[in-house]
């Protein structure tokens, strides 16, 4: 939501003000003084806003006494005695501010300056208010939150209940029936009669799996007497891979799942896909949920949970939800876009894992429940602190592992290769001949002469020390921290056995990434080019000063500054966020102008272009171009020949004892000799065939574990963690009123008003701990609620994702707390036991049917229970069971998203590359969702637009779904579809028979069978075809589709 | 037709209706919106929530055409001049300049266009718009409106929602939602597209977090005006037969089930699809309009454009009569990219001007002479205006800190210019209203104080106008 700039206090609607030509009363500290010039004013101007009898009163401000205004509101007291300056009404009625200018513009605006010269002159003399004006009569509702959490339910933690006594001991089979039995015992109702086995299996393929039972599944169950056959047919649903898919649509409702992210052109989000295939996977799997949670805050940051078939790394794909919001493309306000964006974050976060509007707390603390302004502002820390990203999810582990081991190899190998490389060269190098030296002499070029000295800069990112700065990268392509001078990195041939040694500490990018491929969607606009993918290097965050950043770097190169998070770098205002360079073969300072953006948080991120060397030592903000530090450029290479021949030698001492670190120079030259081999020791010399012999078994260990892993992966958008930094606490929710920051914390009605212990970087996965923890009073019991809505078609809280004061009470809370502590205890977070368990009561199985008329009158709106409800389908569920029932359907799971088929009312930019109408017949929830062309059919029906968290979805009646159904060509191609798959030889009331038990999983009456049969007749008749003709069938399956019983689950 | 004969439907099942509204209004508001009787004795029709519904005071208008001037046309080229900008034309801008949407401002940019006064009243209209000059004491011409966003998309949601983000409900929506509608057969908020969807897709018409039955349907000009209106059988009696086993089908249900709101609620629904398959047709065909008033929208105009606007102008006129509550036209593409003229101003403008301008007038026209005129709400707007300064070098760019739109029509005071911009027509000055104080007045006239249409949702009583909002009296007859 956007912040609206809400001026200090609401419009006091009153004419313009009298008393300005007043003059020559009492002293500005007289009585009169104040009733004849200021308290007019007041009245006329402020009270009805801001007195005990305003009508609402704005900013919590009473401004029709002393102690009001010395009190204050929101914003801290009003007045302070003798000091106009320090005074918040002064500054307001000045109207300096756009903020907190008051009385507001349509009031008349400003005062005329004589007034404003009036209050000025009241406050200095004291602020003089005669003792009858007397004090004020109202005070604002106070936010407290120990009172708030005291007095609300959802924050007392859940315990199990013992299941209360009941008359009918017969009726109960689960333990919820129990706790729905009794609370009907009381009312002296009684549960509706158990439903028919047609019906009860019916619902639950439609709740377990979306689709409705084959015909031959629901003639097993049919056939089926034992007293298990419910639980095995739901045992085979909640087994079956189209369980995740059903389960997974409701997920997407809450995380506002898109894969476009809307607004003028609706870029896509790259990827999305792979984050609604983790969910049903995940879902498939049975993952805990508490683990399911954690992987959504922070599955970077977890120990990684492998894909078992391909060890993709599947937590870090949890992390995609944060992203899947909407984003500018071009927003001029770029902070303004920031906070909103991460408004919704925590807004969509805090809704569905814990059914709380923290995001109300935005620009003042809750109006009613047990969250304070810090509070909102603490949790919004946690996500400045981390940024997006594009994963290599298939390889990242194993990249990893790689790097591990390869660093131990390394260690291990370096001195065996450095004296083998020494000995193959010494020859050469002791009988230099001058041609030799002066090639040798180019590996040590003089550097630029460092006048007149420069001032220091700061410096943002220091990689010339180990630990002096964070190493915060994608991947680990950069090791596991800068590289250190004299390192070897090992080449992949005995022919040249060393690739390259390192002379600078720096980061650099390994020789052995720089040939990973990723696959799948980039960030569209300006970031589209940049291979940044597992090779990209990233700066704690800083705000910028003057804007001119410097970047120590050697190699061909990009670098993206990450302003405010602003990722979606499309269109006029914001390219120069991104910049490139190219190779120059040294080290030099590369300079990125962002002086629009002084002032704004931001981070930097660094990555190679090519296949090349490239390495980053340090990142500086500086007017002038910094001097290249010691060790980057050298004096020059020793004079004389013989000096220098002299270095060389050193150099293979250096080599042969592995002391490469101690002088730059030997370094450098120890560089040039390993890539001067074929000057230093022919091919096919006698020297460099010991040195391939030599090196032979290290060359192939080493190759072998540096392709242990795979190069090619592909792509998800994912978190990826920056440095620890907090928000400010943003007053009236507005980022140009910044006050302190707030430390990160959880919620201080759950965790305390201490900041978070966090092991460096954001702290997301310790905020996990806490939201996925069983002494969470709210996580267990908000997904045990959902559950329990998708089931039974209504919560035992039916505002399933607010369960604060405005939510609505939980009808039966003690079957709520008993339910969610056993799931997080017992059941161990598993969701399909959770599920198993309620499908398999009593409650599940009774009739949706209206029971005696008394039960009706007694809970109208079904609070108890007393019969189950009636559901309407979901658009996708209906979709889906045309294309079951017509033989389109394609079971095909996952992968990237099939076009949405456009029809000629989708218009617009970005629209994108229509599909076709009948979505290749695969099921719903593989349709793409792009925001700005959202499915006609599904929006008919209620999918929610995918803007903020929707547990509970609108169920509408509107005459488009009955268009849909009657004139849609995809119903009407189904139908024929339907029609054609019927048997060409058979009677009509066989072939009729099959359609029912498709369509109803029922048996035609006599009486409908009857009905059809003319329908048949006259169809054919009219038509002029014969009864048999598929035209006149795919009316008739055309009928069916249009049958409420279709859409709906009885 | 249909052997049920109920008149009313309902939309939503009735529990649900009223427990979302009793969330959602206090007891007070529940009342005025409800009339008493109703209340105590529920019928069908107050189950109904498109039906007609007791405003919280008389409303001047019943219905309200919204001509959208999607991109953003200009003001100091439109309805507010400056002589100024000629007088320093070329010269650098004399103010501080604001962030732009381009960031390539130029110097100052004079008007191309010249303004002469108009009417009784005199007000001064530019060249673009010779038609609607002539109508320009009806007009409540307001000078100082001003936007919260420089983007398109967030201008457009902030203009059609009071919100600069996707997701909540349309004006026309929300008029929907507290008046209802006045005609059984056609939905209570229309769309006439003319052929562009402006920034933020069809998001700029949807119901948000409203009832689905409130979101507004794009009619598109053509044969199949509305989405899957057009019968998908051959013949009329073959869809009857099929909709007469329907609903032989679903009686059988509700005398298995039982009568289930839900159910029934969903066969009215289908009845009010069928009988719209021939309502949309004929509100489409203007065959037996006369040709003197095809000709005054502009059907015989040289530009195509011109003609499709005039199209939509008239197919307002057509839904006012037939009580449609909200009907928004959107421009047809004549160039140019809408109003939204970075570059070749001159060109654009004059294009989109010649769109619209004869059929606005002709509609202005028209619904005086047909006496709707004081039963409808005429409001021209875009998101924002344009810079008074050049982008580049023949452009305007975004400004959303003062802009013209006007009203007419009932309980509009014509004649009136209210606000001012400063003397270069960058930031509104004088009397500087908000979109929330135009959507605060569009409810006023309708009878509705839009403190008090709220809706929960969310933890919050949502309103239209958030927390904000004046009616814009002076402008008022």
């Amino acid at each position: 939501m956007k912040l609206h700039r809400t001026p200090w206090a609401l419009l006091c609607a009153g004419s313009l003000l009298s008393a300005t030509g007043v003059t020559g009363w009492g002293a500005p500290g007289s009585a009169e003084f104040f009733e004849q010039k200021i308290r007019p004013v007041l009245a006329e101007k402020c009270f009805e806003c801001h007195s005990a009898d305003a009508k609402s009163l704005k900013g919590n401000l009473l401004l029709d006494s002393r102690e009001g205004l010395l009190k204050g509101g929101d914003t801290g007291p009003s007045l302070v005695p003798g000091q106009p300056d320090k005074s918040l009404l002064i500054t307001a009625i000045h109207y300096g501010d756009p903020e907190t200018a008051m009385p507001p513009k349509k009031a008349g605006g400003k005062l005329p300056p004589a007034v404003i010269g009036d209050f000025n002159a009241w406050v200095l003399a004291g602020a003089v208010w005669p003792e009858s004006a007397g004090p004020a009569k109202k005070t604002s509702k106070k936010f407290d939150l120990t009172q708030r959490k005291a007095d609300h339910w959802c924050w007392h933690p859940p315990a199990k209940h013992a299941p209360p006594r009941v008359k009918n001991t017969a009726w109960p089979r689960s333990l919820s029936d129990t706790f729905l039995l009794a609370k009907l015992e009381e009312k002296g109702l009684r549960p509706a009669p158990a439903t028919d086995k047609n019906t009860l299996l019916r619902r639950a393929a439609f709740d377990l799996t979306g689709l409705p039972p084959s015909p031959e599944t629901l003639a097993t169950f049919l056939a089926d007497n034992a007293p298990d056959a419910f639980a095995k047919a739901v045992d085979r649903l909640l087994a079956s891979p189209q369980f995740g898919e059903r389960w997974t649509r409701h997920w997407l409702d809450l995380v506002r799942y898109a894969e476009s992210r809307g607004h003028e052109f609706d870029p896509i989000i790259p990827n999305a896909w792979q984050y609604r295939d983790y969910v049903i996977r995940a879902l498939n799997a049975n993952v805990p949920y508490d683990q399911f949670v954690k992987e959504h805050l922070a599955g970077d940051l977890l120990p990684a949970r492998l894909n078992p078939e391909t060890g993709a790394n599947e937590s870090i794909l949890g992390t995609g939800f944060w992203f899947l919001n909407e984003e500018v493309h071009s927003p001029v306000d770029m902070r303004q876009d920031e906070v909103d964006r991460i408004d919704n974050r925590v807004d969509v976060m805090t809704k569905s894992f814990l059914g709380l509007t923290v995001a109300c707390a935005r620009c003042h603390d809750h109006k009613f429940d047990a969250i304070s302004q810090k509070d909102y502002y603490a949790l919004t820390g946690f996500l400045i602190s981390s940024s997006q990203r594009l994963v290599r999810f298939e390889t990242i582990e194993q990249e990893r592992k790689t790097s591990e081991f390869l660093s131990v190899l390394r260690a291990e190998i370096t001195p065996a290769l450095l004296n083998a490389a020494a000995a193959a060269v010494r020859p050469a190098l002791q009988n230099a001949t001058p041609a030799l030296l002066a090639e040798a002499r180019k590996a040590l070029p003089a550097g630029p002469k460092n006048t007149p000295p420069q001032p220091t800069p700061r410096l943002l990112a220091d990689y010339t020390k180990t630990a002096a700065t964070p190493f915060l990268q994608d991947g680990s392509a950069f090791g596991k921290g800068p590289a250190t001078p004299g390192s070897v990195f090992p080449g992949t041939s005995a022919d040249f056995p060393i690739a390259g040694i390192v002379t600078q500490a720096a980061a650099r990018r390994d020789h052995a990434w720089k040939d990973i491929v990723s696959k799948g969607e980039t960030d569209p606009g300006a970031l589209k080019p940049f291979q940044r993918s597992g090779q990209t290097l990233r700066t704690p965050e800083f705000t910028l000063g003057g804007g001119s950043l410097w970047y120590l770097v050697r190699g061909a190169g990009h670098a993206y500054a990450v302003v405010h998070s602003h990722l979606m770098i499309q269109g006029p205002l914001h390219g120069k966020v991104v910049t490139t360079w190219k190779d120059s073969g040294r080290w030099e300072w590369i300079q990125h102008n962002l002086s629009t953006y002084q002032g704004n948080r931001a981070h930097v991120e660094l990555l190679p272009e090519g296949n090349g060397d490239f390495e980053v030592a340090l990142v500086a903000e500086s007017e002038q171009k910094p001097e290249l530090p010691e060790g980057f450029c050298f004096p020059g290479a020793p004079a004389s020949n013989e000096a220098l021949q002299a270095l060389l030698l050193e150099t293979l001492t250096a080599m042969e004892n592995n002391r490469l670190a101690v002088n730059p120079l030997t370094a450098a030259l120890a560089d040039w000799i390993v890539h001067s081999l074929d000057l230093l020791c022919p091919k096919g010399s006698p020297a460099r065939e010991a040195l391939a012999a030599a090196t032979q078994t290290l060359i192939e260990r080493h190759n072998h574990t540096a392709s242990s892993f795979k190069r090619e992966s592909a792509l998800a958008t994912a978190m990826f963690e920056g440095s620890g930094a907090n928000e400010f606490l943003l007053k009236r929710g507005s980022p140009k009123l910044p006050l302190d920051p707030v430390p990160r914390r959880f919620v201080e009605a759950i965790a305390g008003p201490e900041p978070l212990a966090t092991q460096g970087g954001s702290g997301r996965r310790e905020l996990a701990d806490l939201i996925a923890s069983a002494s969470n009073p709210l996580t267990s019991r908000v997904i045990v609620n959902r559950v329990w809505h998708h089931l039974f078609g209504k919560g035992i809280v039916p505002t399933v994702d607010n369960f604060g004061v405005l939510g609505q009470a939980p009808s039966h809370q003690e079957l709520l707390d008993t339910l969610a502590v056993r799931f997080a205890t017992d059941q161990k977070w598993s969701l399909k036991t959770l599920i198993r368990e309620l499908v398999l009561s009593n409650a599940y199985a009774m009739s949706s049917s209206p029971n005696a008329p008394t039960a009706e009158e007694a809970d109208p709106e079904n609070t108890l229970l007393h019969r189950m409800n009636l559901k309407r389908l979901e658009g996708e569920a209906i979709r889906d069971s045309m294309l079951a029932v017509s033989g389109r359907l394609d079971l095909k799971a996952g992968g990237a998203s099939v076009p949405i088929y456009l029809s000629a009312f989708m218009e617009g930019r970005g629209k994108p590359k229509g599909g076709p109408l009948d979505g290749e017949g695969r099921r719903s929830v593989y349709i793409a969702v792009k925001r700005n062309f959202l499915s006609p059919m599904m929006l008919a029906f209620d999918t929610p637009i995918p803007f903020n968290a929707m547990g509970r979805r609108n169920v509408s009646n509107v005459p488009a779904q009955s268009l849909v159904l009657m004139n849609d060509p995809f119903v009407v191609e189904q139908a024929s579809l339907w029609a054609k798959s019927l048997p060409p030889v058979m009677p009509a009331q066989e072939r009729l028979r099959r359609m029912y038990l498709a369509a109803f999983s029922r048996e035609p009456l006599a009486g409908e069978s009857a009905d059809a049969l003319l329908f048949l007749k006259e169809q054919a008749e009219a038509l002029k075809v014969p009864e048999s003709d598929p035209k006149v069938w795919a009316d008739l399956a055309h009928v069916f589709f249009n049958a409420k019983e279709f859409i709906h689950l009885n | 037709m249909f052997p049920c004969n109920h008149t009313a439907r309902a939309f939503l099942n009735r529990r649900e209706m009223l427990s979302r509204c009793a969330g959602g209004f206090g007891a007070v508001a529940l009342s005025s919106l409800f009339p008493e009787k109703l209340l105590g004795n529920l019928s069908p029709a107050a189950a109904n929530p498109l039906s007609p519904r007791a405003t919280h005071y008389p409303g001047k208008v019943r219905n309200v055409i919204f001509l959208y001037m999607d991109g953003g046309p200009s003001q100091v080229d439109t309805f507010d001049p400056k002589p100024r900008l000629t007088a320093e034309n070329g010269q650098p801008f004399g103010l501080k300049m604001e962030p732009t949407q381009f960031n390539n401002n130029g110097n100052t940019l004079a008007s191309p266009w010249e303004f002469k006064q108009h009417g009784q009243s005199g007000i001064p209209v530019s060249s673009l718009f010779p038609c609607v000059a002539q109508c320009v004491d009806d007009l409540a011409i307001v000078r100082s409106m001003t936007s919260e966003f420089s983007e398109h998309t967030n201008a457009n949601y902030f203009l059609h929602t009071g919100s600069g983000l996707q997701g909540r409900p349309s004006m026309g929506a929300w008029m929907g939602y507290g008046l209802g509608t006045e005609n059984a057969d056609l939905p209570g908020f229309v769309v006439l597209n003319g052929g562009l969807i402006p920034p933020g897709g069809l998001d700029n018409f949807n119901s948000g977090f409203l009832p689905a039955s409130f979101q507004g349907s794009v009619f598109k000009p053509g044969a199949e005006p509305v989405s899957n209106i057009r019968p998908s059988e051959a013949q009329t009696e073959q869809q009857m037969r099929k909709l007469a086993l329907m609903r032989k089908l679903d009686r059988g249900l509700i005398q298995r089930k039982g009568a289930l709101d839900q159910l029934e609620s969903s066969i009215m629904n289908a009845e009010l699809a069928f009988r719209m398959q021939a309502a949309v047709p004929e509100l489409m065909d203007t065959t037996g309009e006369s040709d003197a008033v095809k000709r005054m929208y502009g059907f015989e105009a040289p530009m195509p454009q011109t003609r499709i606007f005039a199209q939509q102008c008239l197919q307002a006129r057509r839904l006012v009569e037939r009580g449609v509550r909200f009907i928004e036209l959107t421009c047809p593409n004549a160039g140019g990219d809408r109003w939204d003229q970075h570059g070749k101003l001159t060109e654009g403008h004059e294009n989109n001007a010649r769109a619209v301008d004869q059929p606005i007038a002709g509609l202005l026209k028209d619904l005086k002479s047909s006496g709707l005129w004081d039963s409808t709400l005429v409001v021209w707007a875009g998101e924002f205006g344009r810079t008074p300064f050049a982008q580049g070098k023949d452009g305007r760019d975004h400004n959303p800190f003062g802009f013209t739109i006007w009203l007419a029509g009932g309980g509009i005071k014509g004649g009136t210019i209210f606000g001012a911009t400063d003397e270069y027509g960058y930031k509104a000055v004088d009397k500087p209203l908000q979109i929330h104080d135009l959507h605060a007045t569009m409810l006023h006239l309708l009878g509705m104080d839009h403190t008090k249409l709220t809706f929960r949702y969310s933890g919050r009583d949502m309103r239209l106008t958030d927390v904000h909002g004046e009616v814009i009296q002076a402008i008022l007859s």
